[in-house]
């Protein structure tokens, strides 16, 4: 199978030094019929420590892959099959899985999107808040209840002495979600993966819950990787953005430079398709739109991934896959006409 | 307003009751939606935002009568819908149809998109069947999707395309109503600019008028004439579009637009977070269902219901708050 892998990005590494760098990454999904699909296509990126970092791709793009490949919880049918994810000088991917069950839960906290498949029906509350620091923390037991009485209130929850013996089905949507970041903040990790831990609830409940994480991770100093299809949320949100397409990271800025200056056309696409609904704007006629669709992975792509529905295309879009380049200080590209843009 | 009113809601409520037990004790009653009362007037499109169980699912499958108002009534060209025979109210229905949410789930994956598409011209007799073979290709080519799509089946499409195939079987019996049941939260992201715009140039060609149902406020701003908004099965405020967005009467509404994500990183702006989670529609609060999470509330609101009245900014702008 030929398939295109993507030069790893270089990065000034005098910058910071990063909590997390994976680099060249490449998933690959074996589907029904004894194929396989490559989810992720060789990407390249870090986080530094308190930094947040949003991953923005639609359904099917690789993000979710990717987060759960970093903590060992790919589905049975998903393989790492090549790449490095360095953490404090030990590559997460080649760690044996007792050696990464003691980073994951403890460095690394997880947050999902789904806060009623995410905790276990029949244990109440407080039991399953106190597991991952009787895991990972060698903190007696009255000090744990105290310190899950302590997460409760830091995550909002009204009356935490007696709500740590109620069961999962007594608390709603919102504050089941909040329980679930307080599991994953319980012991204190420096990096924070939160899977689009927003798209299940409800408007209202969801500004809870990014007003929440953003007060924690300042209170914390810990990083965070956001998962989401949702760029408009990372707006407000984060300090820098990946835009990922068909398994590929197509664009890393900045937010700021992301949402002035885009310098690919696809988030260049997905930012003009948005209505803009700030006070006093007038709405348009017709909303610009990306046609077609995005790929079938299945398909074996040569040349960048996005040329069908691109408006700038070139005859070479379609033969060889544009490498990501820095086209500005932090901002790099994965397009041949990224100057132009 | 001066046009007339193609539907008319007069205090419409449907209200499901809770049994428990083997013996199906009644336990309560959710009024998913409660005495509200609107008009859609032709050519309009209203928009209807609320979060989830704020009843605006079940205001839209009322007001097509998919469920059975338990007060109230629905009128549609001026004849209640309750009092029609069924016959009549199947006749009524062509000019009625609705656009689902999922084109995954609400798509027959064994039935080719022409079979799909003539089901709703079979069932109304409308047309021979040189007829409806016309009709089918006219409806492909009316949504953007290939003549050669009739005979392939759902699975063959991606998520955009099956739902085209749903809003043209919507289509087909030639409805002026068209309830939009959250279109386009079901698709990827750089495919629901396309379905909107469809939607709209539809609107413009076939003289619709839609009820959109959505919790994408930004896209309700863009594709609606007027916007209600619905909190536990009330209608806490209806306005002008443009009105609604930039002059919010109703702390909810405040709270809900002040939830829509910034789409500038630099913008700064007083957000409005709720404090609590939306109480149990089995037992809403007394007074005002709002109450419990609203910054204003006073003694007043936990006595007495609020009802719609006129706001300043113009007549077609009503609030159900005290405060307002």
């Amino acid at each position: 199978m030929a398939m295109m892998v993507q030069e790893p990005a270089k990065r000034e590494s005098s910058d910071f030094a990063p909590l997390l760098a994976v680099n060249d990454l490449v998933i690959r999904i074996s589907i029904e019929g004894g194929d396989s699909v490559t989810a992720v296509r060789g990407i390249s990126f870090s986080i530094a420590a308190g930094e947040s970092l949003a991953l923005v791709g639609e359904s099917g793009c690789g993000k979710s892959m990717t987060a759960l490949s970093l903590t060992g919880l790919l589905p049975r049918n998903g393989r790492v099959v090549q790449g490095t994810a360095f953490w404090s000088g030990r590559d997460l991917l080649a760690l044996p899985a007792d050696a990464l069950r003691r980073v994951r839960g403890r460095d690394i906290g997880m947050v999902f999107q789904d806060p009623t498949s995410s905790l276990n029906p029949v244990l109440t509350i407080g039991q399953q808040l106190t597991e991952g620091m009787r895991e990972h923390r060698r903190i007696p037991g009255w000090a744990r209840l105290a310190k899950a009485i302590e997460l409760l209130q830091l995550v909002g929850i009204p009356d935490p002495e007696t709500r740590l013996r109620s069961y999962p089905h007594e608390f709603s949507g919102g504050q089941r979600q909040r329980i679930l970041i307080a599991m994953a903040i319980a012991c204190q990790p420096r990096l924070l993966v939160a899977d689009e831990p927003t798209t299940a609830l409800d408007a209202t409940i969801q500004a809870q819950i990014v007003e929440l994480l953003k007060g924690l991770q300042k209170r914390l100093g810990m990083a965070i990787l956001w998962i989401t299809h949702d760029l408009a949320l990372v707006a407000g949100l984060v300090d820098r953005v990946a835009v990922m397409y068909a398994g590929l990271i197509v664009e890393q800025a900045p937010v700021r430079d992301l949402f002035n200056r885009p310098r690919h056309p696809y988030t260049l696409g997905l930012l003009n398709s948005m209505p803009q609904t700030g006070v006093g704007l007038q709405a348009t006629a017709a909303l610009k739109f990306i046609p077609g669709t995005p790929p079938d992975l299945r398909a074996t792509t040569l040349g960048c991934s996005f040329a069908p529905r691109c408006s700038m295309v070139l005859d070479r879009c379609r033969t060889e896959q544009p490498a990501r380049v820095a086209v500005a200080a932090g901002h790099e590209s994965a397009c041949f006409r990224a100057g132009e843009l | 307003m001066s046009a007339p009113a193609l539907v008319e809601a007069r205090n419409l409520s449907l209200h499901f009751k809770v049994t428990q037990g083997a013996l199906r004790r009644a336990v309560g009653t959710v009024k998913a939606v409660d005495n509200v009362s609107f008009d859609i007037v032709e050519g309009e499109t209203l928009g209807l935002v609320g979060e989830s169980g704020c009843g605006k699912s079940s205001t839209g499958r009322v007001l097509l009568r998919l469920a059975k108002p338990t007060s109230g009534q629905v009128r549609f060209v001026g004849q209640d819908l309750g009092r029609l025979s069924p016959s009549e109210l199947r006749r009524a229905r062509r000019q009625m149809q609705m656009i689902f949410q999922s084109p995954f789930t609400s798509l027959n994956p064994r039935l080719t998109v022409e079979q799909t598409l003539r089901e709703p011209l079979e069932i109304h007799g409308l047309g021979s069947n040189s007829d409806r073979e016309a009709r089918v290709q006219e409806l492909l080519a009316l949504v953007g999707l290939d003549p050669g799509a009739a005979c392939l089946r759902p699975h063959e499409f991606s998520g955009g395309q099956r739902q085209r195939i749903g809003i043209a079987r919507a289509l087909a019996t030639g409805p002026r109503f068209v309830v939009a049941d959250e279109p386009i939260s079901a698709l990827d992201v750089s495919i629901r600019a396309q379905i909107v715009n469809l939607m709209l140039d539809l609107k413009a060609r076939l003289g619709l008028t839609y009820l959109l149902i959505a919790h994408d406020l930004g896209m309700v701003r863009h594709m609606s004439d007027r916007v209600a908004v619905m909190y536990l099965g009330r209608m806490v405020e209806i306005a002008e579009c443009d009105d609604l967005f930039d002059h919010p009467g109703h702390p909810y509404t405040k709270a809900l637009l002040s939830a829509i994500p910034p789409s500038d990183p630099d913008a700064a702006r007083d957000r409005v977070v709720l404090e609590g989670d939306l109480p149990s529609p089995l037992n809403p609060p007394s007074g005002c269902r709002f109450r419990t999470r609203c910054p204003m509330a006073t003694e007043l609101c936990a006595l007495e219901e609020p009802l719609l009245r006129v706001l300043g900014s113009g007549p077609a702008h009503r609030v159900a708050c005290h405060h307002a």
